[in-house]
């Protein structure tokens, strides 16, 4: 299997390697962009208001060549394994940029694996995707401001909503409903059909979207051997990174960028794509002008972020982060953590009693982590049930190991590889 | 495992173990939710004896609780001429020697095993080959030997190990035990701790990886060379490396197996791989297994490859050896003593350097 060369490769097609991927294209090395989904923008596409950013970062990519529907599923060294339509493709890169994004991950309560139940990225998603009309029956938005804003969208599509919040959201239209009582669970057969509050009530309701923790992902960072740092504000755990966004590890030259740097908004995740872009053009000897043009960027992104965030990156970079945050998450022992493998909260407990101490523990006894999703869906209240138990600050805790593939790969793909390497 | 095994033995003879891992619990049990049981083309003189532990397993299940055993029977398709009459040769003298084991011609294998490529000319079949969950058998073990008075030492890490007075002194970040009797049961804890007691006993490392599938409908009925279908639907394929393992080697050794385990089963195709995990462990270097007493109150109990299949037997030899002071003759082939010292080395005990020639 030949793998196909190029200057940079861009891992994710979100504000920041939209970003990253046009900056670099003008250096005259070979680009690559690749996306896992069919569509460019990432989260830009939903956040009110960043859409115009994400749709001109896409106009400026001109020659860029763009790889959609491709996910990436190995990162060994800055050789990456790239699952294209049924086959495996690897792409050996002079650089890499990781600008995998951030993702909303519900945390477990009772009923949250009955189909209709979602996050408010998978809301906006749905909306987005035409799946949402009249007919979709009641639906229910648990949040504030971007779960009001989702709550309006779906009340112009003629869906009769409700949102559970504690006080009602600025902005949220007359028409919806507002609820302070808190959710207590889903009830369904195999989908939502009901909700009930903390006061008793119920309401009838056909889908459910809570707006959820975001946190970055770093799957392909993790598998690469980067080390990671616990920051709340970032959004949990962050792969480190030096000032000019290249990731601590055993391979050089792989480099991070946007909401997977740590969370932030879409022009500050841009501003951060070129940073990232002019690091790597750097190292590569391609960018003239190289420290005047990085400081221009990094002004940029100091000017483009959350003040907070800025802060919180710049003392992520230093290794001074809080270390006595202890996250909490708790459930019924019937309460299903890893939907995947079915491992609920008792089984914790029990993996508990038999001497698991380290998230790695809880993977091997119980099983959380090691189905189709790899943890996207569990790991986070996993970490957080442990940290919680233990008392112990989820900082101090090691993520799992993470091994490829960190997505699901053709059997028939694989075998095409391993074909391909002998012929 | 051996370890926890050895423990429960132990313990139901009340004796007290102390059990060190140098990991967390269950560490030799990552990757996947099912391993082999008993290999039908193991070398004779092994397959016997491992088939002996593999048939207690039933009533070890019975004792601790379930562990998911399930009798799967053992099928080795073949696909060439070549190794077809190879095959049915292995399989003549390896029944002559006494190991249930047959061959099976393309339409027996068919019969039994329906998913198989028609491309399969024939198949060697035992009916003793078995899976469990490692996992939950060491859990188990473990749980069932603490409850009678074992104790448990997670992530010992390096241990530093000196003889004394006819006593072991065994240190690691969580103290120190001084123990009369000192079993090594596993090859990590051979090559580390037993050279720190002068034993030379030469073990070999070995790697793999041990790739899952996402759960489909029922395919496969047998455990194949390398591949298996757990109860729960996903597919479980076993890859074996060479001696030195950089990342890449992992992901092709993989595919090479994969690649035969759809040779064999072309219904596999459609699946999809959702996990790959490498493994490392220590070995016999010799292709047997190291049981028996290796000096005054230490043991060895580490296998030839990597498995659970011999951990009951070990248990029960060790926990005779322990409590009853009795070394069965039938293992005798499996003494850790057996292993001469080279040419030219120092004189001295088997399997000890001279305690004249220093540390």
């Amino acid at each position: 299997m030949t793998p196909v060369a190029v200057g940079i490769a861009v891992v994710g097609a979100g504000p920041a390697g939209l970003a990253a991927a046009g900056d670099a294209r003008t250096a005259g090395t070979r680009v690559l962009l690749i996306e896992e989904r069919p569509a460019l923008g990432g989260r830009a596409m939903i956040v009110p208001g960043a859409r115009g950013l994400a749709e001109g970062l896409m106009r400026d990519l001109g020659g860029v060549e763009v790889w959609r529907n491709s996910p990436v599923w190995a990162l060994c060294g800055r050789t990456l394994f790239v699952l294209r339509g049924d086959r495996v493709e690897t792409v050996a890169a002079d650089a890499v940029i990781l600008a995998t994004g951030a993702r909303e991950t519900l945390l477990p309560f009772p009923g949250w694996t009955l189909g209709g139940v979602t996050t408010v990225e998978g809301g906006w998603e749905a909306v987005r995707a035409g799946r949402v009309g009249p007919e979709a029956g009641p639906a229910v938005v648990v949040g504030g401001l971007f779960a009001a804003t989702l709550a309006n969208r779906l009340h112009e599509r003629g869906l009769v909503v409700s949102v559970i919040a504690p006080d009602r959201p600025r902005g949220l239209a007359e028409a919806v409903a507002h609820v302070t009582a808190p959710l207590t669970a889903a009830h369904g057969t195999d989908v939502v059909e009901e909700v009930s509050l903390a006061d008793g009530a119920r309401h009838p309701c056909a889908m459910l979207c809570v707006e959820s923790p975001r946190s970055p992902a770093t799957e392909l960072a993790r598998q690469a051997g980067c080390p990671s740092l616990y920051h709340p504000l970032l959004g949990g755990f962050v792969p480190r990174y030096d000032p000019f966004m290249m990731l601590h590890g055993p391979t050089a030259r792989v480099f991070i960028a946007g909401d997977a740097s740590g969370l932030d908004n879409p022009r500050a995740a841009a501003e951060s794509g070129r940073l990232a872009s002019r690091a790597a053009l750097r190292v590569l000897a391609l960018l003239p002008d190289a420290e005047e043009r990085i400081a221009e960027v990094r002004q940029r992104l100091r000017d483009a972020s959350v003040p907070l965030h800025a802060r919180a990156r710049e003392a992520l970079m230093t290794g001074a982060v809080p270390d006595e945050v202890v996250e909490r998450w708790d459930g019924l022992p019937e309460t299903v953590v890893c939907p995947c493998e079915a491992v609920t909260a008792g089984d914790l407990r029990d993996a508990l009693e038999d001497g698991a101490r380290t998230p790695d523990d809880i993977v091997r006894l119980t099983g959380c982590g090691t189905g189709v999703c790899r943890g996207r869906r569990c790991e986070g209240a996993m970490m957080r049930w442990l940290s919680g138990v233990l008392e112990t600050p989820i900082g101090r805790m090691s993520q799992p190991q993470v091994r490829p593939p960190v997505r699901p790969v053709p059997v028939a793909a694989v075998v095409q590889a391993a074909s391909a390497d002998h012929a | 495992m051996i370890g926890c095994a050895i423990a429960y033995a132990l313990a139901r003879k009340k004796l007290a173990p102390v059990v060190l891992e140098c990991g967390g619990p269950a560490q030799d049990g990552a990757g996947c939710a099912s391993v082999s049981v008993w290999d039908h083309t193991e070398p004779a003189e092994i397959a016997l004896g491992s088939l002996e532990s593999a048939e207690r397993f039933p009533s070890l299940q019975e004792q601790v609780g379930p562990f998911a055993y399930r009798r799967t029977g053992g099928l080795g398709p073949v696909l060439t001429d070549a190794g077809a009459e190879a095959t049915e040769a292995l399989v003549r003298a390896r029944a002559e020697a006494g190991v249930p084991v047959r061959w099976l011609s393309r339409d027996e294998a068919a019969q039994r095993e329906p998913a198989l490529a028609p491309a399969v000319l024939g198949a060697s079949y035992s009916p003793h080959e078995a899976v469990l969950d490692p996992v939950l058998l060491a859990r188990r073990l473990a749980a069932a030997a603490r409850r009678m008075g074992a104790a448990f030492v997670f992530d010992a890490g390096h241990v530093a190990v000196r003889e004394q007075s006819s006593r072991y002194s065994v240190r690691s970040g969580h103290g120190v035990l001084e123990v009369r009797k000192l079993i090594l049961a596993s090859g990590r804890w051979l090559a580390d701790a037993g050279q720190q007691l002068g034993l030379r006993i030469p073990t070999r490392p070995v790697w793999g990886c041990v790739g899952v599938t996402e759960r489909l409908p029922s395919i496969l009925r047998h455990r194949l060379p390398g591949v298996r279908q757990h109860p729960a639907g996903d597919v479980v394929l076993d890859a074996t490396g060479g001696d030195d393992e950089p990342a890449a080697a992992t992901l092709r050794v993989f595919g090479e197996t994969t690649s035969a385990a759809v040779r064999m089963i072309p219904a596999f195709v459609d699946a999809r791989v959702i996990r790959i995990s490498p493994w490392r462990a220590v070995v016999s270097a010799d292709g047997r297994p190291l049981l028996g007493r290796a000096d005054d109150g230490l043991y060895v109990a580490v296998p030839h490859a990597v498995g659970v299949t011999l951990a009951p037997l070990f248990a029960q030899v060790i926990a005779s050896m322990l409590s009853d002071g009795r070394s069965p003759d039938a293992f005798e082939a499996w003494n850790p003593l057996r292993t001469a010292p080279p040419a030219g080395a120092i004189s001295g005990r088997l399997g000890r350097k001279d305690s004249a020639q220093g540390p």
